[in-house]
């Protein structure tokens, strides 16, 4: 009798089998909750962009633009609109989008519309790179000391 | 005061525990409650299971490597040293350069490396993919190779216990591929009476290598390299003569370990099976190669011991609990059985692994693992 060539569903089927077998097999609890606790931080990062507060901050920002960094000035050089009062124009406008004044739309729509803004404007994505990573900063004090050393590499 | 947590040793297992603790208990380090000073011989972090594929071609080195300072969770402080001995008397972690650091609680993750002078003439004879230098040699070898004998040899301890298997299934593809399998043979040897110490994957393989011409010399125990003559002697008085010597040599622990009279045979340590602790030390825990287990030694073994000792370490900081979190000897292995498919092993101390039929979506999910091993370092996943 002649053996029967497994069937192309039946292939894909053993194939993803395996794959859920392996990745049930490797994962742990933890690491579902450490990416849930990632994805609600990311979250919470755009919220903050999105809050009054930080808008109110950013338009303050924008009347001082004047005496901002040579950095952000020449950040302000990438992207459309060139110059620093249009960069933090550029800034506050991505923040609002849709966060404050356009009443309460679904925070994913919010955040879609940020993300798009930053995608097409990279002045603005790196700005708030930035500023993000200075929020990150005020919560971790504590820098790495580093301590020379000329050992040779003893594990390869 | 705060309570200190000192780890030695920046590898898997060190990493891990530092960034899952420190994300448990920022509020504790931002509050100066709890200090964690991570101690690492190296600035740079390279993801091991790497070297098999930089072997081949298939990764670059600069995909293996990240500098540790980049992979800390905020609040751990690095330092780059080599600890030289603790003295558990005083709790401190003695350093290289003479000064020394306190610890309330201390994690030994100081890893294994290659035991190359057990084996003489294996240095000038043999090659060896275990370290970054020795994949580059190999991969050099490879890339000039149009034929002949290779042998694999095995000895033990040896951390990724299913790596010989691979690189012996990897570069049978290679050959074919490359259209020199004709010209080429290759002799697989173990010390033991079987093709590997799991009984699962010894029936599994025999087969397997029967299928594809790759011969099987068991109870091989090298013993010698003659590097002029290219032969390899085994103590059982077993010569064979090779083109290419590829050689899984044995571990060893960290010298820390006999320096502190903390280690036993093959300086590794004596720990606590399900606790992790340090046998005689409440304050004093152990984790991934460094531990004398008889589990594998490899990436996810520490991964799954770092997840439940930083649970244990979360308690013992805080609350100065006893450990309630127990390691059960979880292990998880991808198999890659060539260069487009793999399987993977899965099992613990009461479970035995079974060998599923490779398939091309496990060889997949190992290439993703490769990429994205940097988010589980990080505590990200």
């Amino acid at each position: 009798m002649a053996t029967q060539e497994p069937s192309i569903p039946d292939v894909f089927r053993d194939e993803a089998d395996s794959l859920a077998s392996a990745v049930l097999a490797s994962v742990t609890p933890r690491m579902v909750n450490r990416l849930g606790g990632v994805a609600e931080s990311t979250i919470a990062a755009l919220d903050l962009l999105t809050s009054p507060e930080i808008v109110n901050l950013l338009s303050t920002l924008q009347r001082a633009s004047a005496v901002l960094t040579p950095l952000l000035g020449q950040i302000a050089e990438i992207g459309p609109g060139a110059g620093m009062e249009g960069l933090a124009d550029r800034i506050v406008r991505a923040v609002k989008a849709g966060a404050v004044e356009v009443g309460v739309p679904p925070r994913p729509v919010r955040m879609r519309e940020l993300l798009r803004i930053m995608r097409q404007d990279p002045a603005v994505a790196i700005t708030l790179h930035f500023f993000l990573g200075f929020v990150r900063s005020m919560w971790s004090p504590i820098a790495g000391e580093h301590v020379p050393n000329t050992e040779g590499d003893r594990h390869g | 005061m705060p309570k200190r947590l000192v780890i030695v040793g920046a590898g898997t297992g060190g990493l891990m525990v530092a960034n899952f603790v420190a994300r448990d208990l920022h509020s504790e380090i931002e509050r100066g409650e709890i200090g964690i000073t991570l101690l690492g011989e190296q600035e740079t972090y390279i993801y091991q299971p790497g070297y098999l594929y930089v072997v081949f071609d298939l990764m670059r080195p600069a995909q293996l490597m990240r500098p540790v300072r980049e992979l800390l969770a905020p609040g751990i402080r690095f330092v780059h040293d080599r600890a030289t001995r603790i003295d558990t008397g005083k709790r401190q972690v003695l350093r290289s350069d003479g000064d020394a650091l306190d610890y309330d609680v201390l994690v030994l993750a100081t890893g294994s490396g290659l035991n190359l002078d057990e084996v003489p003439g294996l240095r000038e004879g043999g090659h060896w993919f275990y370290t970054l230098a020795g994949a580059l040699r190999l991969r050099d070898a490879l890339r000039r190779w149009h034929g002949g004998k290779l042998v694999l040899t095995v000895g033990v301890p040896h951390k990724c216990p299913v790596a010989p298997l691979e690189f012996t299934m990897m570069f049978e593809q290679w050959t074919r591929q490359r259209k020199v399998r004709d010209k080429t043979e290759i002799v697989y040897t173990y010390p033991l009476g079987r093709a590997h110490s799991i009984q699962a994957v010894a029936d599994w393989v025999a087969p397997e290598f029967e299928a594809r011409n790759i011969a099987i010399e068991t109870f091989y125990n090298l013993e010698s390299v003659d590097h002029e003559k290219r032969v390899a002697h085994s103590l059982e008085g077993t010569d064979l003569p090779y083109d290419l010597l590829v050689s899984v040599p044995a571990h060893q622990g960290d010298e820390l370990g006999a320096a502190s009279h903390l280690s036993g045979a093959g300086n590794w340590y004596p720990t606590d099976r399900h606790n992790l602790r340090v046998q005689g030390h409440d304050d004093i825990f152990t984790l991934g190669d460094a531990t004398d287990l008889p589990i594998s030694k490899a990436g996810s073994v520490a991964h799954f011991e770092a997840e439940v000792l930083a649970d244990n370490l979360v308690g013992v900081l805080t609350e100065g609990a006893q450990p309630t979190s127990q390691y059960n000897g979880r292990a998880f292995c991808f198999i890659e059985t060539g260069l487009e498919r793999a399987t993977f092993l899965s099992f613990d101390y009461e479970h035995p692994p079974t060998v599923p039929e490779p398939t091309n979506a496990v060889h997949w999910f190992k290439q993703t693992y490769n990429r994205i091993h940097w988010a589980n370092l990080k505590a990200v996943m």
